[in-house]
């Protein structure tokens, strides 16, 4: 009776952190669902659904070093591996435009597939320039949207440089994204 | 006496003057064939080089430098220049194929590259996990009657404690508690008033879709139909805009215009929240 009680309340206790980060999700609380997924990531770490909210949640709060595992662990389905590959390209063209604008490695002859992501927008276009001398900002147009652009540039912390890309719609910003 | 060796010269001569003007006409009726040949291909050539678009141009002409000594060669023999020509030219239409061949390859190669893949997320997982979870917007609603509950429970209390005050007091309360919700609803219709003066000044979608969001959210289900539409002219990309948009159809009781736009919408853009909120409205969940 006790195990059966006990596997009750740990069933309702699994099912209530996946509703609460579904229902936060769905209140576009990205920070708070992709830190609870951390937080439990060994307890539901075979929970495909889960990693994929969890890895959704971290993509949308910029959080990009978080997919790797997830990555890693989408495979089983084939919404998974869709899912995981479209991860991979976002996390590959994030260290890759990184590498470019500290140590100037060339992207145009890279032909990478892209995505919808904001990062991915921008790792196109800043490829589209080719061989250039580095600059302290970059500007770009959307391809779809001219009045929508993107601010690039590097921050220099003691440590750490950051890539910052800030979105700007007719000149009123509308998002900033730091990675590093 | 006759003299025969000399009479069969005379006569030997004789035979082939006969023979000079056929010879003549026969040589001439083939210089002509050479010559109206050589210039057919030549100008069938030329027009196959005017179609070679800009890109190539400098190809063709190393192979008009090789095409010239070939013509200059055919004026001087004719026995010979007619099989170098022909060969020339059957070479030239080689090249000529290979040259189109190689520019559809390069149109090809170009536009797969214009063509680049583009991956999109898959988040089927979703719908299942939406079955299972509750909708954001009742939670909200259940907040709001948890709210009421406190305070409920509150004005219980304050009741209990004060029954020995004057009931005068208790009415005094109820109409500070009325006004200030009339006090809200007043601030967000200025809020709304004010974001409409710079929005018909600025025109920024951003903003007619703040007045829609807000006229939504009192009920006023025309107005946020009229500026999400506005918006939807402005910028048809804003997924948030297109979501008012159908659920202020809904409210409006049209419930089949709200479908047909979505429906219209998640084909253009693949929108996942348009997607549920579909969902929502065809099963009967969204009213």
């Amino acid at each position: 009776m006790k195990i059966i009680l006990a596997l009750f309340i740990a069933f309702s206790l699994y099912a209530d952190i996946k509703q609460n980060m579904f229902n936060l999700y769905q209140n576009k609380k990205y920070v708070d669902v992709c830190d609870i997924g951390f937080n439990n990531f060994g307890r539901f770490k075979n929970d495909e659904e889960f990693v994929s909210l969890y890895a959704f949640a971290c993509l949308n709060s910029d959080y990009l070093d978080r997919l790797s595992i997830p990555i890693a662990i989408l495979k089983f389905s084939a919404e998974a591996r869709a899912n995981s590959a479209y991860f991979a390209v976002i996390l590959m063209q994030k260290k890759l435009l990184y590498h470019a604008l500290i140590d100037g490695y060339n992207l145009s002859s890279l032909d990478l597939p892209s995505t919808d992501y904001v990062l991915s927008k921008v790792f196109d276009l800043y490829a589209k320039l080719g061989e250039h001398e580095s600059r302290a900002f970059y500007l770009f147009e959307d391809d779809t949207d001219k009045k929508l652009t993107y601010k690039l540039y590097l921050t220099k912390d003691d440590k750490l440089s950051k890539i910052v890309i800030e979105e700007f719609y007719d000149t009123i910003t509308l998002k900033r994204h730091v990675y590093w | 006496m006759l003299n025969i060796h000399e009479l069969e010269s005379k006569w030997l001569n004789y035979k082939i003057k006969s023979y000079i003007p056929h010879a003549v006409i026969i040589i001439s009726i083939l210089i002509i064939f050479i010559i109206v040949l050589t210039i057919l291909e030549y100008s069938s050539y030329i027009d196959s080089n005017n179609q070679v678009p800009e890109q190539e141009k400098t190809s063709v002409i190393v192979l008009e430098k090789k095409v010239e000594p070939t013509t200059k060669e055919l004026n001087t023999t004719q026995d010979k220049n007619l099989s170098l020509a022909t060969i020339s030219l059957e070479d030239i239409d080689k090249v000529i194929e290979q040259m189109y061949l190689k520019q559809e390859h390069l149109a090809q190669s170009n536009k797969l590259k214009e063509k680049k893949i583009v991956l999109s997320p898959s988040l089927e997982f979703m719908n299942s996990m939406h079955d299972n979870a509750l909708p954001y917007y009742e939670e909200d609603k259940k907040a709001q009657v948890k709210t009421q509950k406190s305070t409920n429970t509150d004005q219980a209390n304050k009741q209990a404690t004060s029954k020995n005050e004057a009931p005068e007091k208790t009415k005094i309360k109820e109409t500070v508690q009325v006004d200030s919700i009339e006090i809200k609803r007043q601030n967000t219709r200025e809020d709304i008033q004010s974001v409409i003066k710079r929005f018909k000044k600025s025109n920024n979608p951003i903003l007619s879709l703040f007045v829609a969001k807000k006229y939504y959210e009192i009920g006023e289900y025309n107005m946020s139909y009229n500026y999400s539409l506005i918006t939807n002219e402005l910028n048809n990309n804003i997924e948030a805009s297109w979501i008012i948009f159908t659920k202020s159809l809904v409210k409006l009781n049209k419930k089949e215009m709200a479908v047909k736009t979505l429906q219209q919408y998640v084909e253009h853009s693949q929108s996942n929240q348009a997607k549920l909120l579909l969902d929502e409205i065809t099963s009967g969940k969204f009213k």
